[in-house]
């Protein structure tokens, strides 16, 4: 391809339509300037003649309203058609929509209880996970502070234990009340 | 691209809404440029005919789903387009059997014996019919995309970006395959480009 601006969008023009006059005009001078490429372009030319001159193919005079016959029966048979499948279900099996409705629900009940289900297992797992990390964390605690604690500490502990596992709260003075009278 | 760009594709919008003379209209503006689109690639003018036919019964079908997205000739110089690549496809799968086939029970005579009907045709003809089953065979003896975008580019109805479009290419591809196309052309009917006649 001669990658000359003019000439290539010249030859581009010629292999859609005619050259216009002003464009022919233009070609003209640009091959006189260029005579050794006079031959090529009557290549071209002679080619695009040749693609022009060949027949148009015959259109049918009918052939718009084969076309518009042919879009009727196709849609006619595919109405026909999905009306066939719907009588065939609607006559075999009526009951079939509102089973599968009814399926569909309670495949859908069904899963949202497991799921709930699932889910109130992992949360009870989970809170006896951390009660026992909790517990596990005490008693580290409790040897720690056991090894280092002196043993007089420890001399009145059930003692003290005691107290507290009975009622802890002051009784009244029975005495002083009754002077306060 | 809009519908005030592209009046095609207005009508198109129409068709979308049921109007059947819009789509009258558009098979009658189009009917000979894909006629002959189909036509020049498949080479069998009944065949083309049902082709070309199916094309606009493709378009009726598709309007619902139509959208302006590109030019409405483009759209459907890419329909005919892909129907003749199916039709070329199913003749390869399926070759027609041969007029010259002999016949089963009498192997000295063909299958098929038609009347020859031919009227005497002037010698001027002649040579020009030649001509054009030279020219017409050896762009039939292209590759698909290179005879798709020189026919398109011959008929003038689309840009070369519109014809990039339909051949699925870019631009300067589509030229290319187009400068290729034709330096074929020239290749094979050198001895008539010299003279720039058909009768040679």
């Amino acid at each position: 391809m001669t990658p000359d601006p003019v000439y290539e969008r010249l030859l581009q023009i010629s292999w859609r339509r005619k050259l216009t006059e002003a464009e022919a005009a233009e070609l003209q001078a640009w091959l006189a300037a260029h005579p050794d490429l006079r031959a090529q372009w009557a290549d071209e030319a002679n080619l695009n003649e040749f693609l022009e001159a060949l027949p148009v193919a015959p259109v049918p005079s009918n052939f718009t309203s084969r076309v518009l016959r042919e879009v009727e029966r196709q849609e006619a048979a595919e109405a026909r058609v999905k009306g066939k499948t719907w009588h065939f279900w609607n006559w075999r099996l009526p009951w079939l929509p509102r089973a599968t409705f009814a399926a569909i629900v309670l495949g859908s009940g069904l899963l949202v209880y497991r799921q709930h289900k699932i889910s109130q297992r992992y949360i009870h797992e989970l809170q006896i996970q951390q009660e026992q990390a909790r517990l596990a964390g005490d008693l580290a605690t409790l040897a720690t502070v056991g090894g280092t604690m002196p043993s007089e500490v420890l001399t009145n502990y059930d003692a003290i234990r005691l107290m507290t596992s009975v009622n802890s709260k002051p009784r009244p003075d029975a005495e002083i009340l009754r002077l306060l009278e | 691209m809009s519908a005030e760009q592209d009046p095609d594709a207005a009508l198109m919008l129409l068709v979308k809404q049921g109007d059947v003379s819009a789509f009258e209209r558009l098979v009658e503006k189009y009917k000979q440029p894909v006629l002959n689109l189909v036509y020049r690639m498949l080479r069998d003018l009944t065949e083309a005919e049902d082709i070309a036919q199916n094309v606009f019964v493709q378009v009726y079908k598709s309007a619902s789903r139509y959208e302006i997205s590109s030019k409405f000739s483009t759209w459907l110089f890419t329909i005919a387009r892909n129907l003749s690549l199916n039709e070329i496809r199913r003749r390869s799968r399926h070759p027609a059997e041969s007029i010259d086939a002999p016949h089963p029970d009498h192997e000295d005579q063909p299958w098929h014996q038609f009347e020859d009907k031919k009227t005497f045709t002037p010698p001027e003809s002649l040579l020009q019919g030649e001509l054009e089953n030279k020219v017409l065979e050896a762009i039939a003896e292209l590759p698909e995309n290179q005879r798709t975008a020189l026919l398109l580019c011959r008929q003038g109805e689309l840009s070369y970006e519109e014809i990039a479009e339909v051949v699925g290419t870019s631009l300067s591809a589509t030229k290319s395959l187009i400068h290729r196309g034709r330096e074929t052309l020239k290749q094979k009917l050198k001895p008539y480009l010299k003279t720039g006649k058909w009768d040679v």
